[in-house]
């Protein structure tokens, strides 16, 4: 276990409405959805049904449908509203699919692995592409902060590293979302003083950052 | 003994998963007939690496070491047995009936636990969202009580009386009607279907999903299709078969846990799974423990 | 009329009836038993494909029976608006030739795993992920440009080349969790009007 806290699951431009993210924070698999009422919100990623991940389901209106049964649940509580199996009767009473806080800000959805954690805004920048690592979060920040010359740790899940000057020489705020026990996501900001494209930046981001990866996987 | 793959789970640390007498003390479909007229299949029981063959006409089946295991021919399948051979197994006597057409639609590999897998087959609210527009259609999603009963002291479980509104039941179905079917689990992993055929309603048509455990969430599932259809190919039967198959496969894969969870409060159900609620009694009454989590 | 000869679950030929269903164009079809039945080894299939490879599409006298050439073929002579190839025939052709190594690696890894043939499927996924990864860095960086689709603002045959083998890749064991952006696009690849599915492919 991570300390609790707010963590990146995914960019708020990348949940469009009608989408379903998979994502995993702590362990912890989750469907994140945004519906119609444009509210993004993280489930438990698991039909109380038959167990079908609800992240393969499919999102109408303000309720996300389950793929096997077509069980719908509200966006609003997580009540299930119909069984179609069975039109004419009130759903199983009590059912509802857990939901975790989630909040939207500097562009990304956050979600809390606890309850009631403190929110540290970060600064604000471009948000970059998500990068799967295939290392644990406390792992990976040991060797993020001793491969990347210049970054410091920002809290026990943020980095500040700077891009290679022919990269743009940008300066970034890596947030790190721990998945599982070698799966660790790399969420960022790019903080670009001199106007540019902000796509070319994200570009010159994310090819920095899959050399990063590239680096870690063959020094394992 | 050649038992690879070791995993422990469950209340008891002890129980092998993949020495449950439950299924060694058992007959298990290995490969179809058709399969092994191509050549000798190799493939996995129970996590033993198995060699199988027709020779002279005789099935036989070779563990990694050499050493020989128990086979049987039956149902057009090569059958085989790890451990002390059951007193019988089951038969499904309509295949012998004249004019009927029995083909082998296929093997597959599902990552899935053997119970997943034949409980999914024998569900029907699902019609209308895994197979829409074949068994199945909105706004036609009711599923009616049907009768649930266990037969032959307890080791055959049954639904009756099931009945479901199907825009195209089968290959030659050209317009939707209700059709009536009749679920029969005669063997832990092996589920019958008899259903109305869509062109002569007096008589059934019957798909059977026989279950091979891997392992305790690797499945390989043989399709076997008698119909009484003369206007379809095989080509067209079979993918039919394969087509409803292969529309379930992604769902099982998808189910969280892969094993099937035997404890009454795991997963809610509603009256249109009393068939699945009986299936798990089932399961626990017979003391199976593997590809499930026990109560 | 156009004859397309195809078997249900393979990705190759549903490549060719999404491309078929967008464009609405009428066709026949033959059925192909190639598991269990190995039909397309056949004599009298080897007739329409020496090398027994699905599928094939007949127009006319033209034979063609390989996903990549038929989709360059129907998107070239049946499609009026000219969208689906002409406008960026050398870009669209990268991603052909993408979603042909990924029919041999991430396609090739689930036939074996769904036919259950026993063999190892890893080395044909360790080729598939980096392909998987260069489609998500590309679709993530156009999306953020408001190019929703591979070449551009709209559909073309190189969203269909990718797009069958990577929406079934779970089947192959790769979970697509760790491609947001692949899955993003997948969403939008079911808008098009005249979205089919097969066997494995959910509808939106």
């Amino acid at each position: 276990m991570t300390r609790a806290g707010w963590y990146p699951l995914a960019g708020a431009g990348d949940l469009a409405e009608g989408h379903i993210v998979d994502a995993v924070l702590d362990g912890r698999a989750l469907a994140v959805w945004r519906g119609a009422d444009r509210i993004a919100r993280a489930w438990e990623n698991r039909c109380p049904h038959r167990g079908v991940r609800l992240s393969i389901g499919s999102v109408v209106g303000d309720e996300l449908v389950c793929r096997y049964h077509g069980w719908r649940f509200a966006g609003a509580d997580g009540r299930c509203t119909r069984v179609p199996a069975h039109p004419n009767s009130a759903p199983p009473s009590g059912l509802r699919i857990q939901a975790r806080p989630v909040r939207e800000a500097a562009g990304i959805v956050w979600c809390d692995s606890g309850e009631g954690s403190e929110f540290v805004e970060p600064e604000p920048g471009i948000v970059a592409r998500p990068l799967m690592f295939a290392m644990g979060l406390v792992a990976l920040r040991g060797a993020m902060l001793g491969a990347l010359g210049g970054s410091s740790a920002i809290g026990e899940a943020w980095l500040r590293a700077s891009l290679p000057h022919e990269a743009g020489g940008w300066t970034v705020t890596l947030l790190l979302r721990p998945a599982g026990p070698h799966e660790c996501w790399v969420h960022g900001l790019v903080h670009a003083g001199a106007p540019a494209r902000p796509v070319a930046i994200a570009r010159a981001q994310t090819d920095w950052l899959a050399g990063v990866r590239r680096l870690f996987e063959n020094s394992l | 003994m050649l038992a690879s793959c070791i995993m422990t789970r469950g209340n008891d640390p002890f129980i092998d998963e993949q020495n449950d007498p439950v299924l060694l003390d058992q007959w298990h479909v290995v490969a179809s007939i058709a399969e092994l007229r191509r050549g000798p299949v190799r493939t996995i029981l129970l996590g033993r690496r198995l060699t199988v063959a027709i020779r002279q006409d005789q099935p036989v089946a070779h563990h990694a070491d050499g050493a020989a295991a128990a086979t049987m021919l039956h149902l057009e399948y090569v059958w085989v047995c790890l451990g002390q051979k059951p007193a019988r197994l089951f038969d499904i006597p309509e295949l012998a009936e004249p004019e009927r057409r029995v083909v082998h639609a296929g093997s597959f590999g599902v990552r899935t636990s053997p119970p997943r897998a034949i409980e999914n087959f024998l569900d029907l609210g699902h019609f209308p969202y895994v197979h829409k527009d074949f068994l199945g259609l909105e706004p036609h999603t009711e599923v009616p009580p049907y009768r649930v009963s266990t037969e032959q002291d307890g080791q055959e479980l049954f639904a009756r009386d099931c009945r479901f509104f199907q825009p195209r039941s089968a290959a030659n179905a050209s317009e939707g009607f209700i059709v009536e079917y009749v679920y029969r689990v005669p063997h832990p992993l092996c589920a019958v279907l008899y259903k109305l055929n869509p062109l002569d309603r007096d008589r059934q048509d019957v798909i059977a999903l026989f279950c091979q455990p891997v392992g305790p969430e690797q499945v390989r599932a043989h399709m076997l299709v008698s119909l009484l259809d003369d206007t379809s190919d095989d080509a067209e039967l079979i993918g039919f078969q394969q087509l409803i198959f292969a529309q379930d496969k992604p769902i099982l894969e998808n189910q969280v846990p892969l094993r099937l969870p035997l404890s009454p409060g795991a997963e809610v159900p509603v009256r249109a799974d009393a068939m699945s609620v009986a299936y798990r009694r089932y399961l626990a009454a017979l003391g199976l423990r593997h590809g499930v989590i026990a109560a | 009329m156009i004859r397309l000869h195809h078997y249900e679950l393979s990705a190759e030929c549903y490549k060719v009836r999404l491309l078929l269903s967008m464009l609405g164009l009428a066709h026949e079809t033959v059925q192909v038993d190639m598991y269990p039945g190995a039909a397309h080894l056949s004599d009298s299939y080897r007739r329409l494909s020496p090398l027994g490879r699905l599928p094939v599409v007949e127009d006319g006298d033209l034979v063609l029976d390989d996903a990549n050439a038929i989709l360059v073929h129907l998107a070239a002579s049946h499609d009026p608006g000219g969208t689906w190839f002409a406008r960026a025939p050398g870009q669209i052709a990268q991603w052909l030739g993408y979603g042909a190594a990924l029919a041999a690696s991430l396609g090739a890894a689930r036939l074996m795993d769904c036919f259950d043939t026993g063999m190892d499927s890893a080395p044909l996924i360790a080729r598939a992920l980096p392909i998987l990864d260069a489609l998500d860095r590309h679709l993530w960086l156009e999306a953020a440009e408001g190019h929703f689709y591979l070449c551009g603002t709209g559909p073309t045959i190189a969203d269909i080349a990718c797009f069958a083998d990577t929406v079934l890749a779970e089947e192959a064991g790769v979970a697509l969790r760790r491609y947001p952006a692949v899955r993003r696009w997948h969403d939008r690849v079911r808008m098009i009007p005249g979205f089919i599915v097969m066997p494995g492919v959910f509808p939106r």
